[in-house]
């Protein structure tokens, strides 16, 4: 079976700072991993450079996703492929209809897998289901993206963004920092809506709540650019008991 | 008369061409409308042709502003501004007698004492100026259109009109003039007391024009406007608003997309005279290609408007590295009570926001075109002329795609 992430001894980094010291990762189909670190281990790096961002460089190593090497491709087209990077802190874009937006992206995404666009009036149906599911406001959707959102409505805007684009590779890069427990439980549930055995889900946070909510199937600890430790679920108990330290020494 | 002109010619400097008092001296004299002109001549004499030292038009070429205004009008003659279906306002052509002597006191009054050079020159050389007013309490809510049209290599072009108390008109303006000609219009506006105006304006799709828009504000009057350009070979406009009744309101928003070798440049000025009066004025523009931008706004607050509520936000949105963009927001204020702010940006598009969007799987193109309807939007959006503002937006759009 192919994997739908093979990451083989990356090395990355931001303006010449290699950042990923030599990175392997491999998830496959139906798997939720997810990777737990001090603050400046890299985590959100990894995040960047799976997604194509512009700023990063691959200096060595390679991803494959769904069997195909990334470094070449643009994060447009990566998205279009199933990838989704849900951000730590998303961008508020003024004056871009939320739904619009989404509607853009979710068409690209039929577009590239040979569907039909979807029109309006059916897409709108889509997205009430799903914003039903995450419990949002229907307001929302004729908001700017992200446009005085609290921290909170950004998160689940990320959630909703990923229910509809329905992505076979999830990444989600701190969703559960500036969640309060009632938010957390509602990210969790669209989350855990997703799982399904085709697709994966690649969680990036600093503590264990988050995977009281969403069980994932591996752990690992990343530091100084390396992942140090990988194990079970119960590896982010024991991180969360015994501290970073207990890993990095 | 004969002696006034008289006068004028030996005053003529060497700045302004003999051909121009020509012309204003062509145009039949005629009671009512010969004041207005002789006012206005008098007004552009006292300053002459715009030299290099001249602060308001420190972004716009001179030399080109000096060839404009200084071509001689044909003997085309007429008013650039045609008004249709005048029948939802009065109408007063100048030379006619029956235009209430107030309005033309006013409008001459505000001749007299007009400094912008090129207005100066639009209402003393054009030979039809026409007033228009609105009666007291009357509503325009149908959006009333008025066109200003180059007839010539050049065409002056003058209006006046007065909102009287408590009406509201909804108006919309739009230039046109074909390639090589040039249009240079003044339009001046009245609001009386809790009058209400939302005007939209867009410049001409080519040509040059430069084009005065002047309000004044009474006590509760609202003004709303939205200005859309693409730019053309020169085009310049230039806001005046005085608010010199308290608690009016203004509120200025420009949008442009400027590319290939266009030119556009704004000049504001808004003065608060009195107290607990509300401006703002946001212009945005977006430059491509050699395109060539620049807002010059200017808030004054004079001694006494206390509580005096302004901002002011100048952006540019450079999309090429050939293209230029100057902004320069000011405020002077002369009263110790107010709440005011100015910016300006010139900047890129935002890379976080552009990846953002990309990695939801918008391609590149897609991307920057969402971005840049988004920059745009919050400067056309207010317009309460929805089908004007749809226009303009498709207009600002399609100079998007056409420039590389």
């Amino acid at each position: 079976m192919t994997a739908i992430l093979d990451i083989n001894e990356l090395k990355a980094g931001l303006n010449g700072v290699e950042i990923l010291k030599g990175i392997s990762l491999c998830i496959q189909p139906g798997e939720v991993h997810a990777i737990m670190g001090p603050n400046g281990s890299g985590k959100s790096t990894l995040s960047k450079v799976v997604a194509g961002h512009p700023d990063y460089t691959v200096a060595s190593g390679e991803i494959l996703f769904h069997g195909e090497i990334l470094t070449d491709i643009p994060p447009d087209a990566r998205a279009r492929k199933g990838i989704f990077l849900g951000f730590q802190y998303p961008v508020e874009i003024p004056g871009v209809n939320n739904s619009e937006f989404l509607r853009m992206a979710y068409n690209a995404r039929r577009k590239e897998k040979g569907l039909e666009e979807l029109d309006p009036f059916d897409f709108q149906e889509l997205l009430a289901d799903k914003m039903k599911l995450l419990d949002m406001d229907a307001r929302f959707k004729d908001r700017g993206v992200n446009e005085g959102f609290s921290g909170g409505e950004k998160k689940r805007n990320e959630i909703l963004q990923m229910a509809v684009l329905e992505p076979s590779l999830a990444i989600l890069d701190e969703t559960d920092s500036g969640l309060d427990v009632d938010a957390l439980k509602i990210v969790s549930k669209g989350i855990n809506a997703l799982r399904k055995p085709d697709n994966a889900v690649l969680l990036i946070t600093h503590y264990q709540r988050l995977l009281d909510y969403v069980q994932p199937d591996y752990v690992h600890v990343l530091a100084h650019g390396k992942i140090l430790k990988s194990g079970k679920k119960d590896l982010a108990r024991e991180v969360e008991t015994r501290g970073y330290d207990w890993v990095t020494g | 008369m004969i002696a006034t002109t008289q006068f004028m010619r030996r005053e003529l400097t060497p700045e302004i061409p003999e051909g121009l008092l020509s012309a204003f001296e062509a145009i039949p004299e005629n009671p009512t409308a010969s004041a207005l002109r002789f006012a206005a001549w008098q007004a552009f004499a006292n300053r002459g042709i715009p030299q290099t030292s001249d602060e308001e038009y420190s972004f716009t070429s001179i030399s080109e502003i000096k060839n404009l205004l200084s071509r001689i009008p044909g003997n085309h003659s007429g008013n650039g501004f045609a008004v249709t279906n005048a029948d939802r306002l009065e109408q007063f052509p100048l030379t006619s007698s029956s235009t209430p002597e107030a309005m033309v006191s006013a409008w001459k009054k505000i001749a007299s004492e007009e400094k912008d050079v090129a207005s100066a020159l639009a209402m003393a050389l054009t030979p039809q100026s026409i007033a228009l007013r609105l009666k007291a309490g009357k509503k325009l809510e149908t959006p009333f259109p008025i066109v200003c049209k180059a007839k010539g290599s050049r065409t002056d072009a003058a209006m006046y009109l007065q909102l009287d108390a408590g009406s509201t008109a909804k108006i919309s303006l739009a230039s046109e003039v074909v390639r090589e000609d040039y249009l240079n219009a003044s339009a001046s506006f009245y609001l009386g007391e809790k009058a209400e105006l939302d005007l939209a304006q867009i410049d001409p799709i080519a040509g040059s024009q430069t084009l005065k828009l002047h309000f004044v504000l009474e006590r509760g009057a609202k003004l709303r406007l939205l200005t859309a350009s693409t730019g053309g070979r020169f085009q310049r406009l230039a806001i005046e608003v005085d608010l010199m009744g308290s608690d009016a309101e203004v509120d200025l928003r420009g949008a442009a997309v400027v590319g290939g070798v266009n030119r556009c440049h704004r000049h504001v000025v808004v003065r608060h005279h009195v107290p607990d009066c509300i401006s703002r004025q946001l212009f945005k523009a977006v430059v491509l290609g050699s395109g060539r931008s620049s807002v010059d706004g200017t808030v004054i607050v004079d001694r006494g408007a206390q509580r005096t509520d302004a901002k002011q936000l100048l952006r540019h949105l450079m999309l090429s590295k050939e293209g230029k963009a100057d902004s320069k927001p000011r405020l002077f204020i002369h009263a110790d009570d107010v709440k005011c702010g100015h910016g300006a940006t010139v900047g890129k598009m935002d890379p976080e926001q552009l990846f953002y969007l990309r990695s939801r799987g918008l391609d590149p193109e897609a991307a920057i075109s969402l971005l840049t309807h988004a920059f745009l939007a919050e400067a056309l959006d207010a317009s309460a002329l929805t089908d004007f503002r749809e226009a303009a937006r498709l207009r600002l759009l399609a100079a998007l795609e056409e420039t590389p």
